[in-house]
Formats: structure tokens, sequence, C-alpha cells
């Protein structure tokens, strides 16, 4: 039996290393000690793990474990810094180790505490040849480990003998502990047979590394004669280079690959990697990547290979397979000139390569003879059989759908899927590649576009810059570089491929043309933004990490929606609150923008996520109308925060932005028609039945209730109707208006001239002058405002009801109202006339207006449950508003 | 996974093999059928070379054809490639992915 003060003796050397000297440590206290030196030691072997991953690493290299005279001596120091901390370590391990044994902790429990400490030492070795002197002294340690814990096995009154107190004794222990440690750091235990193997070791090294360095500057000189004989040009047209590589595969010989040590321990070990990785699924079952893929097949520049002729299959190698241009390690020669392209990608994207990778991609197509490529005279290639597509998601979407990336199974090659079709689709279409590369500046930045474009903070002015540079002066050049920097960062090693379902409102891109009606191509295509509520939309989030300008690593991040083929989608810009509730009058008094307002000023609303630079949510601000865009008209959607039309769910469970403030005809919307329409006359657009059915379906309206009447049981009950919904974005835009001065003022000239200006003079006059029906428009406004606060937490089902509700009392008091008022006389009129105005915008192209909503502007307008009304709406305050002020 | 233990020969023979089934060469007798696979085989590491090489950008394809004219060890190639920096793994999964998609192209 142990007294108070056996245990006060016993436990001081615990106390003393916890500064707790004089104390008795209680059973608690001392289970806590051990619980303590159970976190010591599993720190410990965390630390050893990361010195251990290091070692692996450096052994690994080239499958040669003594590569590196550098990896021999770093392993080395590692191994001293590893003593040092067990020394540190293992002292207070000893001292609570015995501290426990007094708390009669049962000596197995030691005994297990004495393995990890061992297993400990075990993982702190350092390279393979000290390892095996390493291991000895384990053993010799583990041996002395064993007698210990025999002597505290056999009680403590013996050890209490022979050391005095268990203190002394935990005090010894931990002494000999740090001396085995301070043996190992100095590494004066290596015996001598050892310490010469270690020796000729690193003097092979040495050697070998004297080797490479002839072997480096041998290199050097050759590429300098290279670059002489070529004056300094050595780009090669893709034609030169599939046969620079057919001549150097001959040279090669056939099967040299097997006859290269290093080289082929790498293709190995890569074959490796692709059959575990796959864990063959790919090779035993169905190859779902190829078969879910058709596009892929018929379109893929990957896919093009041997039926097109090896020339092309040379060049789509090159543009296909290479990878990120990486120097493997520190070298003293420079051969390449590139020594700084260690530190990042984006150091690395040399223009050279950039246009040399894009030049390729591009190439293969020309080489495929795809019909409808077309090279515009500024060298721009372009192929827009896709984009006029009529199998596209939507009328503005990118391309059509790739949501079967999505769907494929993860070893399916999924990230390289996704690759090829964003290559293949921004190869097409230009605009598409300015809309995806405006989200990585160290990309434009290579590719020559100026700090001016790159600076733009909101991403569609920026996109549409880039897009304007790639359409300007050697804009070919300007193409292929982007293309191939895109490339570049999609295959880096640093990317990752999130696939997701997004739920919630985001802003989106998509890509109207300017003048309705003509077929697309780069040239009156233009960029806009949107902002769209999306229903487990199929998306892909690209991470890419990268320094940027000041040398820091950040996260740019591209997130693409799938179904619209890879429109980026960004946060949905926010609208600030007390702006939700002005008046209209208040708006225009607000939105009067001095014309030589910078783009740069417009957009000083901007936030972006502290961490994260060019994040796709990194744009805040308006849009701009393309960031002065010279093309007439683009007319963005200036910023628009909540978007009317752009909380419509599209029934297949995703939406395309249907609200499109900056310009009637340009509203993207998810379930239209085919884009050429008949020409229709000027008439009152008969109810589609069908669509009526469909509208309501969506939460919609598209019965012809009494349009003020609708206001004033708006107003009376506070129901929640579509044309709410389309009011809610009118509002929303107009605080956007607002709160974004300018961005609009670039947006007046939009696609359908004519919508527009019908509603300009007729906001003009509104704002001018006050009249009843402008204030119960405003009244309007504020109470949609309200609601649409409220609709943004309903759910669809509990719109559907409320709409149900109200269609049930709107028939209600159109049975009772035998004899129609003059006011609704009036509004029937009205919307007459907005179903004529809708449909002479659909003859510029807008089907929104004229396939979904019989009633094209109004706000307060009963007829029509698509969203796009409203958008419609503020699309032409907009283009009010700024033609007053200018 | 026991497919995981195979050798590097072992997984480009499934790949040939696997890929050799989903074009549906059903009708060809064995003799026939590993004459075809042995071809593919031989076809696939030219092709595996034929990708390394297509990897390398201009220039390093310009100096190593020049090193090639004047003489070229094997410890040289391999310097070569090491100081290349290519992303091996990369190159070789495209590679097996484009052999497989041109071999099934060529039914369609």
């Amino acid at each position: 039996m142990k007294t108070g003060e056996d245990i006060h003796a016993g436990s001081r050397g615990a106390y003393e290393s916890y500064g707790k000297t004089g104390e008795v440590l209680t059973r608690d206290e001392a289970r806590e000690v051990g619980e303590k030196t159970l976190t010591v030691v599993n720190q410990a072997s965390e630390n050893v793990g990361g010195y251990e991953e290091t070692l692996e690493k450096a052994t690994d290299r080239n499958g040669n474990p003594l590569y590196s005279q550098e990896t021999i001596r770093r392993m080395v120091a590692e191994a001293r810094k590893a003593g040092e901390a067990r020394e540190v370590e293992i002292s207070p391990v000893g001292k609570e180790l015995d501290a426990v044994g007094v708390e009669g902790f049962e000596v197995t429990d030691a005994k297990m505490k004495i393995a990890k400490l061992e297993a400990a030492l075990l993982l702190m070795d350092g390279d393979p040849v000290t390892q095996v002197g390493l291991q000895r002294r384990i053993e010799e340690l583990r041996a002395q480990m064993e007698v210990r814990a025999e002597d505290l096995e056999d009680g403590f009154a013996k050890s209490e003998g022979e050391t005095g107190s268990q203190g002394e004794m935990a005090v010894k222990y931990a002494e000999k502990l740090a001396e085995n440690a301070g043996r190992i750091e100095g590494d004066g235990w290596m015996d001598p047979k050892e310490r010469a193997q270690m020796e000729a070791a690193e003097a092979e090294i040495a050697e070998e590394e004297e080797r490479q360095e002839e072997l480096r500057e041998k290199m050097k000189a050759l590429v300098d004669e290279v670059r002489n004989e070529r004056g300094g040009e050595v780009m090669l047209s893709p034609e030169d280079r599939s046969a620079v590589v057919e001549n150097v595969q001959k040279k090669m010989g056939g099967g040299w690959l097997k006859g290269l040590r290093r080289l082929g321990v790498k293709v190995a070990a890569g074959l490796m990697v692709f059959a575990t990785v796959s864990g063959l699924t790919m090779l035993r079952s169905d190859a779902s990547s190829y078969t879910k893929a058709p596009i892929a097949q018929e379109r893929s520049f990957d896919a093009m290979g041997m039926a097109r002729g090896v020339a092309a299959q040379m060049v789509q190698q090159a543009s296909g397979v290479e990878g990120v241009e990486r120097r493997n390690g520190p070298t003293t020669l420079d051969v390449w000139g590139e020594t700084s392209e260690a530190k990042s990608t984006a150091e690395g994207l040399s223009e050279a390569q950039m246009l040399a990778k894009g030049r390729a991609i591009i190439g293969a197509e020309a080489i495929a003879n795809r019909p409808g490529n077309y090279y515009h005279e500024n060298g721009v290639f372009e192929n827009m059989s896709e984009y006029n597509s009529d199998q596209k998601s939507s009328l503005n979407a990118f391309a059509e759908s790739r949501e079967w990336i999505y769907d494929l199974d993860d070893v399916g090659n999924r990230n390289g899927e996704a690759i090829n079709q964003i290559i293949i689709v921004c190869r097409d279409n230009p605009g598409v590649l300015a809309s995806h590369t405006a989200f990585f500046p160290n990309v434009l930045k290579a590719a020559g576009i100026s700090d001016e474009v790159i600076n733009i903070k909101d991403p569609e002015v920026r996109a549409n810059a880039v897009y304007r540079e790639m359409m300007g002066e050697n804009g070919g050049d300007v193409q292929k570089k982007l293309l191939g920097g895109l490339l570049t960062v999609l295959q880096d090693e640093n990317t990752s491929f999130q696939y997701m379902l997004t739920n919630g409102v985001n802003r989106t891109f998509f890509e109207p043309t300017i003048d309705q009606g003509e077929d697309a191509n780069a040239e009156n295509l233009t960029l806009r933004t949107a902002n769209k509520r999306r229903n487990n939309a199929k998306q892909v989030l690209i991470t890419f990490r990268d320094k940027d300008e000041n040398g820091q690593i950040v996260e740019y991040k591209l997130q693409l929606n799938l179904y619209c083929g890879f429109q980026p989608d960004m946060e949905a810009l926010k609208t600030v609150a007390k702006k939700k509730t002005q008046k209209i009058s208040e708006v225009v008094t607000e939105t009067v923008v001095p014309e030589e307002k910078t783009v740069e000023e417009e957009t000083v609303v901007v936030t972006e996520t502290p961490t994260v630079i060019y994040h796709s949510n990194g744009g805040g601000g308006n849009g701009g109308g393309g960031g002065g865009s010279e093309r007439p008209g683009p007319g963005t959607n200036g910023g628009t925060e909540e978007q009317p039309g752009g909380t419509e769910e599209k029934p297949g469970g995703e939406e395309e932005p249907g609200g499109n403030p900056g310009g009637p005809g340009e509203v993207e919307k998810p379930d239209e028609g085919p884009k050429e329409e008949p020409p229709k006359e000027e008439t009152v657009k008969p109810k589609d039945g069908e669509n009526q059915k469909k509208v309501v379906a969506e939460g919609g309206q598209t019965n012809g209730v009494n349009q003020t009447q609708n206001v004033e049981v708006l107003a009376d009950q506070g129901i929640v109707t579509p044309s709410n919904e389309s009011e809610v974005g009118a509002v929303e835009v107009d605080q956007d208006i607002s709160d974004m001065n300018g961005t609009y003022s670039e947006t007046s000239e939009t696609i359908n001239a004519d919508g527009n200006e019908q509603v300009v003079g007729s906001q003009q006059v509104a704002d001018q002058n006050v009249s009843q029906e402008q204030q119960r428009e405003d009244q309007q406004n504020q109470e949609t405002a309200n609601s649409s606060e409220r609709l943004e937490s309903m759910t669809d089902q509990e719109v559907l009801d409320e709409v149900s509700e109200y269609l049930s009392q709107s028939n209600e008091m159109s049975v009772s109202e035998s004899e129609p008022e003059p006011e609704a006389q009036a509004s029937e009129n009205t919307e007459q006339s907005n179903e004529q105005q809708s449909e002479e915008r659909s003859e510029d192209g807008d089907n929104s207006a004229a396939q979904d909503n019989g009633n094209g502007g109004e706000q307060d307008n009963g007829g029509s449950g698509e969203q796009d009304s409203g958008s419609e709406q503020v699309d032409s305050d907009a283009g009010a508003d700024t033609e007053a002020t200018q | 996974m026991s497919d995981k233990n195979l050798t590097e020969d072992e997984v480009l023979s499934s790949f040939i093999t696997k890929m050799v089934d989903d074009k549906g060469e059903a009708g060809l007798t064995p003799e026939e059928r590993g004459a075809l696979e042995t071809r593919l085989k031989h076809e696939l590491d030219r092709y595996v070379e034929v990708s390394l090489i297509a990897a390398l950008p201009d220039e390093k394809l310009l100096v190593l054809e020049k090193w090639l004219d004047l003489g070229m060890t094997d410890e040289e190639k391999d310097f070569f490639f090491e100081e290349a920096g290519i992303n091996e793994s990369h190159v070789i999964e495209t590679a097996l992915m484009n052999f497989r998609a041109n071999y099934l192209g060529e039914a369609a």
C-alpha cells in the first residue's frame, strides 16, 4: 500500500514536467497526465508520419531511392530535426509514463505506450541506408524498454528500492530515451560498414548529379543552337509539327520506351495508376463514358484519331495530351530559360505555348473540315453549328446540353470528358471562350489581354471586353492563346472538378445575338448575364489553385452549368434591402447617369469573396452593356440582381435566365421554341391552350383577367400571382438601376428596339408627370416588392396553391361584373396592346415574349404567368431612363 | 479488388481485350483474335510512345530531333524526357482513352 508521500515522491517528475511541483497528483490528474502523454505520443507520430511521407516522395523519385544527394542531405537534416523534436517530447513522456505507473495503471498500458514510442522512433528514421542502422538501434531500445516494463511489472517496491523513488526512475527513464535520441541525432551509432555504405551511395549520387549537369549543359547548347537556327522562332505549324513528331518517332525507333529506365518506370507507374484508379472498371464493364457521349464521339477533337489520318492524329495528340509544363526539380542550369515556370502554372503560362496549343486545337479542327468551320478576317475561328442547333436547351444557351458528363462514372474519365467538351465548345464559339477565360486572369494576362480589361471587376463586362479583343486585330492569335491557356489550366494538376446539383438563384451567362433574326456568328453575338433560379441543375465547379499577381496562392473558380452548354454561373447579385421599396419615380431620379461615368465607377459595388479571386461569384457589379461594347445595343442586364423571369423554374428541373431586363428580345428561356419563328401579323395573339396549361402548371396565370382589378386584389389581399413575380423582378431591377448607376446607360440600345421604344415613351411620361396611373404603379411595385420577399420563401406548391386561389377569385369577379368598368376596359386595351407589342418583339426574335407570354410587358398584366413579361418591362424602363438622361 | 494487382502487361492486355469485346469482334476464331490483340498491343505501345513525343512543346520537340540527329544514348533520352516535364500519367491515360475511342470509332 503506497502512502501519500510515496505517491508524492513518485510523481515529482511528472509534476515538474507540468509545473506542478510540490503538489500531489490525484488519480484523475494522473489519468489526465496519461492522456496528455498519449497526445504527445500521437502528435509525435503524426509529425513522423509527415516526415515519412516526405521520405517516400524523395525515395520514390524516378524509382531511384538514392537519386539525389540533396535528398540525402535533406533527410539527414530532417532526421536530426526529428531527433531534437523527440528529445523534447520524450522527456515528459517518460516522466508521465512513470507517473501513470505510480497511480496503478496497468503495466500493459505502459507497455503499449512504450511500443508507441518505439513506433515513433521507428518512423523517425532517415534515408534507406541509415534506416538499417536505425532499425538495429530500435531493437536495442526495444530490449531496454522491455526491461523497464518488467521492472514496472515487478512492482513498486523493487523499483523504488533501486531508484529511490518512482519520480527518479521516471527521470532516468526519460533521460535514457533522450540519450538514445541524442545518439540518433548525432548518428554516432552508425557502425563503420553502414557509414561506408552511406558514403558510397552519396558518392554515387554526386556522380550522377554531375553527369546530369553535363547533360543539362549539352541540352542547353542544343537549345541555343535550335533557337539560333530558327532565328528565335521555335513555333511549329500543325503540319510541321506532325512531320517532326513522326520523324522523331522514327529516329527513336520502335519500342524505345522500354529501353528507357526512368521514363519507362514513369509510364508503367502511370499505367498502373490508371488501372488502379479505374479499378479496371472501365476495362471490364460498360464503358459509359463513351456510349453516353454522342457529342464527344462526333465532335471531340480527342476522338478524331485514326480515321482522320496520321497528321490529324498528331495534332490531336499535341492538343489533347500535353501536360503542364513543369520542371521536376531544382536544376543548376536553366536549360529552357523557364526556371520561373516551375513556381506556378500562372508563371508557366507562356504565350508561345498557349499559342501552340491553340493552334493545335484549331488546326486539328481545320483538318477535320467540319461543316460550319469559318475563319474571320482577323483569323478567329468559329463553328456555330452547335450554337444554332435546335437541340440546345434554350435559345441563348452556349451549346447543347452536357448533362451527360454529370452522369458519367467517376472512373469513366469524367474530368477528361469535361475538359474535352469545354474545349470543344470554346473552340467553336469565341464568346464562350471569352466567358470562361474571363475567370482566369492569369490566362488573360498570358494571352496578352490588357490589364485594363483584366482588372474589370464585373465578369460580364470583363468577358465582353475579352470578347471584343478577340474580335479585334490579331484576334485569331488572341483566340488561340486563350484556348491554349484554358486547356493548360483545365489540365493542370492543381485544378479540381466538382460535380454538383445546384439550387437557388444564380447569376448566369447567356449569349444572345445582337441582331435578332440574323444567323448567329461571332460578330453578332454578345455575352449577357441574368439571375436565374437553379433547381437541381447539374453543374461542374472547376477550381484552379494558382498564384496571383502578388504571389499568393488563390483559388480561381469557374462554375459551369452543364444543361446550358457550360454557361458560367455566379453568385446572384444581391439587392440592397432598403431599395426594395423605392418607387420608380425615386429610382429614376437616382439613375441619372453621367455619360462620362466609367465602367470601373459603375462596378464599385462589386463584392468579392476575400479568399477567392476571380471566382465566378466575384462580380457584383453591373453588366454595363458589354463594357462599352461598340456593338449596337448589347443590352446587358445591367448588373441585375433578382431579375424578373430569373426565378421561374424549368419543368425539367432547371431554368434558363428567363428574365432579361437588358432587352426584351434577349431573354433566354428554357422552353422556348425554335429560334426561327414564322413572321407574325400584328394582331392579338390567340391564347395557346397547351401553353396556358403549362404556364399554370408552372405557377403562372393565363386567363385574361381584368388587370386593374388584379392590382386591387393584390393590394387588398396581398396575393402572390405570377404577375407579381414579374413585378418583383421589375422592382428589383429598378433597384439595380439605383444601386448601380450607369449600368444600363450602356444598355439603352436593346435588341428589340421597337418594343423598347414603345415603353420608353410611356415611361418617360410617367417619370415626368406622376399621374394616378403612375402612383398606382408605384404602389403596385411597392406591394410586389414586399410580396417578392414572401415569394422567395414559399415553396412551389404554395405558390401554385395561391395561384389557384387567385384564379378562382378572378373568375368569380369576372362573372359578377356584367359590364366592364371603364378602367377595366382600358386595361383590356392595354393587354391587347401588350400582346401586339409582344408579337412585334417576337418578330425581332424574342420568342420568350411571343411564345410564353401573351402580355409582353405590362407589369400588371394578368394574362401571363411568365416572368419575362416583367423583365421586359424592366428592360423598357431601363431604356426609358437612359434615353431620358441622354 | 484483385484487378488492382495486375501487372503492367496484364493491364494492357485487359484493356485491349475489353476494347475488342466492345467492338463486337465475336466472330473471330481464337487464333484470329489472338493475332488481333497482339497487333493492337503493338500499336498501343507505339501509340503511347507517339503520345509522349507529341506531348512535347514545339521547341523541345525540335531539340529532341536535333539531338537524335547527333546520336542519343538511352541515358540521354531518359534525361531529356526527365527534363521535359511531361505529365506522364496524364499522357498515358489520355493515350489509352484516345486509342480506345479511335478503335471503336472505326466501326461507326
